[in-house]
């Protein structure tokens, strides 16, 4: 509007200045992204150690962002496209922008203490994060094949170091050096099977990709190079979300890194990559929807056979959790195989239960973390009921409810998900979820009766004499230094009981929710 | 159906059949006159002054890294910098001063945290 | 143009294709980082031929963003490989191998 006015005035001004309506349909990214500049420009000035501050900071501009994001959710856009067709900022990228700020949120408040006692504290550490973030919310509502690579590409590379951020760490160079190789090949990938469905269609709009799709289609025509790349963009994207077979890097980035990191990288990365597997897979290459829907289907099969059989043979809960994330991931692909609004809705209604339980179960790791390491193996937490009673019995409950157990969000997440599937006519994939979740309970159960299992308590001692650290080191120490992260696991087994109990809060929410290229 | 995936095959077999010609044709058919001159290590023309195996002292690969930070933001000038006066105006102009802003900022925090400094 | 078009592409697959077998076979991180940038050139290869092709500007734009962003991650990827050399290890991803169990 104001460059409408000073065109008129300057006559050779062109009239395409960014129109305001375009700048706020991405306010979310913009808070962030200036949010990212501020908190650089911050520390540089603030004294060493000015972590608290930075954390708050940081913490500031993501509740901007997702207020923003809440308000625009009740302003309720028509048109939410904005930017010539190439970013759409309706109900569904609103709704993953919220998983994702919220899990974003969760993990500053674990962050200050974690750090603290890692000897981590950096301000690099949340400008790294809040570039992620703003890598992921412009990937989630990404409406062009180069919008989405630059999101893939804005989101992983912060990743790539904040997975290697405790430098001194052989464990966690090692896992951000896997992460980043493996990262790069799934790009290349991915950018391949862009450059090929470009080429073929000559746009990279995904709704006029979406339109040379259907004609061709519909006259019964499927482009073998449209279909390569297809298949290239599956391996690609297969890989951001640890589907496997393409899941390699999985375990050991999830261990080596900083745990804090793991819990934004499962949560909020899985949700942001599955946001574009879904608008691709659901909306823009639905034409060829018999083509990839085997390969899709069996990609989460196997996902679901391989994470829940492998997870059973752990003894660390960080690896645990990564294989439990495989699996995750499968159940999700469920959603993106059935394609239908109802598949995309229980997809997007699992991604929002598993920001709940798996934070959860990661920030109590992230709380048991002593000097200088994280004490993620089964051995460190016997008879953690013991010694950490509210604990053990919050992370019993996400395990219960990563298990899928009834009054927990995890049981409704699955119910949605093997639903659709059925209503879609896709039994296998149903009947192959229940089987799988049937094993998944094994090594969940065997964490719960490890944390309650009598007379272990010695041996926990004794190794933490071998270790040379002192007991008060660890959670109890930790708690009331860290009350932010208290607060944050509280909320997520609030979250993770309110939702199994009245799984309509976020249902009614998803309702009418579609990916569509408006 | 299957049929239909004929040229992807045909596409794979030509790249297979590609690669293997030109690993063997190369060596039997190009002409081979080596001399001393040939075979020193190509550096830009210049004469090497040493041994390329000698041990670099780290701050090379800082100074690289951000060297090629900094570099390959410059080729988002070149295309700028064709269609300003045309077509892009007081617009395009803002839009760059806002871009090398952002890089004004990297600029000062790497050398607000001396990475610039050589020692 | 039009007659070299399947040239650039075949060559842009196998560039993709040298690359992706570098990756899998190759064991310094220098050398598989490398393997990557080779397949993400020829993604670029690939993108130009098709820009010509059809005759669209957006091909070449997705290039010249793709080659800054793989400049991003060629500087991620050598502070990270100069962190294990300095912490006395020798560059070969077989080695790596603190977590396997």
């Amino acid at each position: 509007m104001i460059g409408a006015q000073v065109g008129a005035a300057v006559p050779w001004l062109p009239l395409h200045f960014v129109p305001a309506s375009d700048l706020l349909g991405i306010l979310p990214i913009l808070i962030v992204g200036g949010g990212a500049v501020v908190v650089l420009l911050a520390d540089l000035v603030v004294p060493r150690r000015g972590g608290p501050l930075l954390a708050t900071l940081t913490g500031v501009v993501l509740l901007a962002a997702l207020g923003t994001a809440v308000g625009q959710w009740a302003a309720n856009a028509a048109h939410p496209v904005v930017f010539d067709g190439s970013y759409a900022n309706d109900r569904f990228t609103l709704f993953a922008d919220f998983v994702i700020l919220a899990t974003a949120l969760a993990v500053v408040g674990l962050s200050p203490g974690y750090l603290r006692r890692r000897g981590l504290e950096e301000g690099e550490y949340y400008i790294l994060l809040l570039a992620s973030v703003a890598g992921m919310l412009v990937l989630d509502g990404a409406l062009n094949l180069i919008v989405i690579f630059l999101g893939i590409e804005l989101l992983s590379i912060p990743l790539y170091v904040l997975a290697g951020f405790a430098r001194d760490d052989k464990k966690s160079q090692e896992g951000a050096m896997k992460y980043l190789l493996l990262g790069g090949f799934a790009s290349a990938f991915l950018l391949y099977g862009m450059a090929l469905l470009y080429g073929e269609t000559g746009h990279t709009s995904l709704t006029a990709i979406h339109a040379v799709l259907l004609r061709g289609a519909t006259a019964g025509q499927f482009d073998p190079m449209i279909l390569a790349g297809i298949g290239l963009l599956v391996v690609g994207l297969a890989f951001k979300v640890s589907a496997a077979p393409f899941h390699w890097w999985t375990p050991d980035v999830y261990q080596g890194s900083p745990a804090v990191v793991t819990t934004f990288m499962s949560v909020a990365t899985k949700v942001a990559a599955f946001a574009v597997f879904l608008r691709l897979f659901s909306a823009t290459l639905a034409p060829y929807r018999s083509e990839w829907e085997i390969p899709v289907a069996v990609v989460a099969i196997i996902s679901m056979i391989y994470g829940n059989l492998v997870a059973v043979a752990q003894t660390s809960v960080k690896r645990l959790l990564a294989y439990s994330g495989i699996a995750q991931a499968g159940y999700v692909m469920i959603g993106v195989a059935v394609g239908r609004p109802d598949g995309t809705q229980a997809a997007l209604f699992y991604l929002a239960a598993y920001a709940f339980m798996n934070t959860g179960a990661f920030a109590v790791v992230t709380l048991l973390s002593r000097r200088g390491e994280d004490c993620d193996r089964y051995s460190q937490l016997a008879g953690l009921s013991r010694r950490e009673p509210l604990l053990a019995g919050l992370m019993a409950l996400f395990m219960l409810s990563l298990a899928g157990f009834p009054l927990t969000v995890g049981f409704f997440g699955k119910l949605f998900l093997f639903s659709a599937a059925i209503h879609d006519g896709q039994l296998s994939l149903a009947i192959w979820g229940i089987l799988t979740s049937a094993v998944s309970l094994f090594y969940y159960l065997r964490v719960i009766l490890l944390m309650y299992a009598p007379g272990e308590d010695v041996l926990e001692t004794q190794e933490m004499e071998v270790a040379g650290v002192s007991p008060e080191g660890s959670a109890v120490a930790a708690r009331s230094t860290a009350s932010p992260a208290v607060l944050v696991v509280a909320l997520a087994g609030f979250g993770t009981i309110l939702l199994g109990v009245f799984p309509a809060l976020i249902y009614t929410l998803l309702q009418g929710i579609s990916v569509v290229h408006g | 159906m299957l049929f239909d995936y004929l040229p992807v095959l045909t596409f794979l077999v030509m790249i297979v059949l590609l690669g293997i010609a030109l690993t063997v044709l190369i060596p039997l058919v190009g002409p081979r006159k080596p001399t001393k001159a040939k075979g020193l290590p190509y550096e830009c023309g210049i004469v090497p002054a040493e041994t390329a195996r000698r041990r670099f002292s780290v701050t090379f690969y800082l100074t690289a890294m951000l060297f090629i930070v900094f570099d390959v933001e410059a080729i988002f000038l070149y295309p700028w910098a064709v269609l300003l006066r045309s077509t892009l105006h007081v617009f395009g102009l803002i839009e760059m001063v806002i871009f090398v802003a952002l890089i004004a900022v990297a600029l000062a925090y790497v050398w607000r945290k001396g990475a610039l400094e050589w020692d | 143009m039009s007659g070299l078009f399947p040239g650039f592409l075949i060559l842009s697959a196998a560039m993709f294709s040298v690359g992706a077998a570098g990756v899998l076979v190759r064991r310094n991180p220098l050398v598989v980082f490398m393997c990557i940038e080779l397949m993400l050139n020829s993604a670029n290869l690939a993108l130009i031929t098709y820009a010509r092709y059809t005759h669209t500007m957006a091909g070449q734009v997705f290039a010249l963003i793709v080659i800054a962003v793989a400049a991003s991650e060629v500087v991620v990827g050598l502070a990270l490989i100069t962190g294990v050399y300095r912490s006395g290890r020798h560059l070969d991803l077989d080695e790596l191998s603190e977590m396997s169990e």
